[in-house]
């Protein structure tokens, strides 16, 4: 792209991306550009298009048009390579419900291609991470969906991603979780891998992201370092209504207005 | 091969052989052992089967060297059966597609990991040669293999299984790619309720074939069709060879033929012709390939659409209306019979029994008057619970989650009941009027003694199933569907125990019949008193589930709400 800053490389670019279901358009002409490193928040209602928009960056849904790159690399033309450096947790999780937590993560590192032994210790010590290591000898199918949740993330970590691209991670998980969840994407950003974080609530991505996109509708409505997103959403706003969320529901919610139930 | 796709190979095969221990050992032993007798069933047939194709390949093989017969008479023979058993061996894993983990390695679960189609496909067309369907083949295989060594020496043994490992690999590849196809396929909630269907009239038309043969007129006719002889058919030759063109044609463009060709080449010493057919065989392996990979990299990249599924809701069924009942139970019917007809499983029960009837009748069946017109009305009404016996007896698996609402809004356990009940009479009514309408235009005017006999046994069935339902679905309340094989699926004993009871009512229906036949008793009378027995039974038995209902509840609500 023309404006690529030297300083600060670009992990994903998309470059006027579109998807389209029959005659329905999920997402339009989308243009996003996440720096490396970066701990981007991807915010929207439900329905805007995030999913499909995380599933055409990791591989999983093939876009109508445009194009996609990461770490400089168009994932359509070589899945196996850029997929290798890359980690998922979807929206839907997919896992193998009948394997243990420690099988699972067995099989993910193998799918990877790592060896034996790696994959046992980073194994273990994801487990522990993600306080699984009791439920080790568990099948999936009767972990609740917050555990799976975390072994989604865990089996996404295996092997040792540039980029992790996670979908609603916070739906479902309870605050303990959701704490230890916190830190340790915190961590990660620290040691330069770039996050890509989908959600609905901007309570989650103000706290955590320095980058921000919100996209509605399939359109992306503002981009960029959280700060200037946050002043920009705020000098657009009428003098008085001071909260951010107040002008993300303004931005998402244009024209829907208050409404009253008339029977309460 | 590279290291990483060797690991990921070794990874796939273990996950594959853990799911399927897993699966295996979730299995009461009641299921195992009828699992293992059916396989083992199956491959005696496969056995039996695989002998009878040897011994045809066998002993029509010097005839071929007979002038005046000559190779391409035999090549045609050969091509008449292995032309069936290639459709049938690419066809019957459509028996066994079912949506389960453990025994298919689903590939959307497989999409974010760094693995290549090519690896994928692979993997799993290889797998394929150990999936049970198509074991059952290798019988057949090897009976043809020693077929042509006895006949044509021991010399063959490379070139003969050269041809023979082929002509595996071509129908694992395509039954493979056919497989995918039908996921794909499946994918479309219409087209899946259509494909399935078909497959249960196909089986349920099966099970009519020997109430078709035990017809007068069948047997007649049956008697007049002279079996097949080679003798005759050698006879005819002259006018097959007229169609010649067409057969050069099978053998040219279908695997089957190639396989019929390279096969010939051997035994009738015609390298060549072996050559031909081999390279023809490996083409249409290749093909399965290329087409099988591109087929995944579709199944991987666009998922089912979900346009539309909002339009299908139809019009029709949202603007029903039940004037004169309580609203709750209004309410409640309402939802119940938009459930049913919005369901795979509710329109397959609904639409069965008017379809059977009329795909009978083109068959022929009850045309004969070998039936009293009360029998074959009884049989066909006994046919309309047969076919939706399930709704019966589980009243609360399809509300799922839904179920909360029956104890949180304090509807009275009696009242839930009842409002199922109606539901299920409405149904089933609707149903029976439309058998009821298609008897009357498709066999013969009924007497107004046979329509009110009609009645009266379809109220008394219907109350009885009621009854039997209102127990049953409150002891037996985990989801069942047509797929038996899911985790944790409830066995299958209320769906044996439903049988049981309908044939029992059943049969007192028809005794009934039999006897006021004999008697020259009214119809009508015997109808209507079986039908104010069962009602009141029907009764009777309320209270007594309602308590039951009362009591099972929260038993109920965690069968209903357990996660798959
Ligand atoms: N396979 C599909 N077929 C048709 N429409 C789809 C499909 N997948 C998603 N959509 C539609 O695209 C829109 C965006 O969906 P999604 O990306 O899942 O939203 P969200 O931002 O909540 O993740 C929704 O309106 C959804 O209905
Ligand atoms: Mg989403």
């Amino acid at each position: 792209m023309a404006q690529q800053h030297p300083l600060a490389p670009l992990s994903i670019e998309t470059i006027q991306l579109h998807r389209r279901f029959g005659d329905f358009t999920a997402v339009e002409s989308l243009d996003l550009e996440v720096p490396q490193g970066a701990f981007f928040g991807f915010l929207g209602p439900n329905g805007a298009g995030k999913s499909t928009t995380i599933k055409m960056i990791t591989g999983l849904l093939q876009p109508t048009s445009g194009e996609i790159r990461l770490l400089g690399q168009d994932i359509w033309k070589s899945p196996e390579k850029v997929k290798r450096q890359i980690g998922v947790v979807p929206e839907k999780l997919h896992l193998f419900e009948r394997l243990t937590a420690a099988e699972y993560l067995e099989f993910v590192g193998a799918m990877y291609g790592l060896d034996e032994e790696m994959i046992l210790q980073r194994s273990n010590e994801l487990l522990a991470l993600m306080e699984l290591d009791e439920r080790k000898e568990r099948l999936i199918a009767d972990f609740s969906h917050g555990m799976k949740k975390k072994l989604a993330l865990a089996a996404a970590l295996i092997h040792n991603p540039r980029l992790l691209f996670l979908d609603e991670p916070f739906e479902g998980v309870d605050a303990v979780s959701a704490r230890i969840l916190r830190d340790l994407l915190i961590d990660l950003t620290s040691r330069k891998v770039t996050i890509f974080l989908t959600s609905h609530i901007l309570e989650i991505v103000e706290k955590l992201c320095d980058h921000l996109a919100i996209i509605h509708k399939g359109r992306l409505i503002a981009a960029g370092p959280m700060q200037s997103v946050l002043n920009r959403l705020a000098s657009e706003q009428p003098v008085g209504t001071a909260s951010l969320e107040d002008a993300f529901i303004q931005i998402v919610g244009q024209g829907r207005g208050t409404r009253q139930l008339s029977w309460m | 091969m590279d290291v990483i796709t060797r690991r990921q190979l070794k990874a796939l095969w273990k996950l594959k052989l853990r799911l399927l221990e897993r699966f295996w050992h979730q299995r009461d032993t009641m299921y195992r052992w009828t699992m293992l007798i059916s396989l083992l069933f199956s491959a005696l047939v496969a056995l039996v089967m695989g002998a009878g194709t040897g011994w045809l390949v066998y002993s029509l093989m010097p005839m071929g060297k007979d002038p005046s017969v000559g190779p391409q008479m035999i090549q045609l023979i050969w091509l008449g059966i292995f032309l069936i058993i290639s459709v049938v061996w690419v066809v019957s894993p459509l028996l066994f597609v079912i949506k389960n983990e453990s025994l298919t390695l689903d590939v959307s679960r497989l999409t974010r990991y760094p693995i290549a189609y090519r690896t994928l496909h692979g993997f799993h067309t290889l797998l394929s040669l150990l999936d049970p369907w198509t074991m059952f083949y290798y019988p057949m295989v090897i009976a043809m293999l020693v077929a042509v060594l006895a006949q044509a020496g021991a010399g063959l043994f490379i070139s003969m299984s050269a041809l023979l490992m082929l002509w595996v690999l071509v129908h694992t590849a395509w039954s493979r790619l056919f497989q995918d196809l039908i996921t794909v396929l499946f994918n479309s909630r219409k087209l899946r309720e259509i494909l399935s269907l078909i497959v249960i009239v196909m089986v349920i038309l099966v099970a009519f074939v020997p109430a078709l043969i035990t017809e007068r007129t069948a047997f007649e006719q049956l008697a007049k069709i002279k079996a097949p002889n080679l003798e005759l058919f050698l006879a005819q030759w002259p006018t097959w060879r007229k169609m010649r063109p067409l057969l050069e044609f099978f053998l040219y463009a279908t695997p089957a033929g190639a396989f019929v060709q390279a096969l010939s080449g051997l035994v009738y010493e015609q390298p060549r012709w072996w050559l031909e057919g081999c390279i023809s065989l490996f083409g249409w392996l290749v093909l399965a390939n290329i087409s099988g990979i591109a087929l995944l990299r579709s199944l991987f990249s666009e998922p089912p659409a979900i346009v539309a599924s909002t339009a299908s809701s139809s019009p029709l069924f949202a603007k029903w209306r039940l004037p004169g009942l309580a609203f709750d139970l209004r309410v409640m019917v309402l939802k119940e019979l938009r459930v049913y007809f919005r369901s795979l499983l509710g329109k397959l029960s609904f639409f069965l029994t008017p379809l059977l009837v009329v795909i009978l009748r083109l068959v022929g069946l009850g045309a004969s008057g070998a039936y009293a017109p009360a029998s074959l009305l009884l049989g066909m009404t006994v046919y309309v619970f047969m076919t939706s016996l399930f709704l019966y007896i589980n009243y609360f698996g399809p509300d799922g989650e839904g179920f909360k609402l029956y104890l949180l809004s304090g509807m009275s356990e009696r009242r839930v009941i009842l409002a199922k009940n109606l539901a299920l009479g409405l149904f089933a009514g609707a149903e029976f009027a439309i058998v009821l309408v298609l008897y009357t235009a498709l066999y013969r005017q009924p007497d107004v003694d046979t329509i009110l006999f009609g009645i009266g046994s379809f109220v008394a069935l219907l109350m009885g199933v009621l009854s039997m339902g209102n127990l049953l679905s409150m002891r037996f309340a985990g989801f069942m569907d047509l797929n038996q094989t899911q985790y944790r699926q409830s066995n299958g004993t209320p769906i044996l125990l439903a049988i049981q009871v309908l044939s029992m009512i059943a049969g007192v229906l028809g005794f009934a019949l039999w006897i006021a036949h004999r008697q020259h008793e009214p119809l009508w009378l015997v109808g209507l008193m079986l039908a104010g027995l069962m009602s009141t039974g029907w009764w009777l038995l309320l209270p007594f589930s309602a308590s039951l209902f009362k009591e099972k509840r929260w038993q109920i609500l965690e069968e209903v709400t357990k996660k798959e």
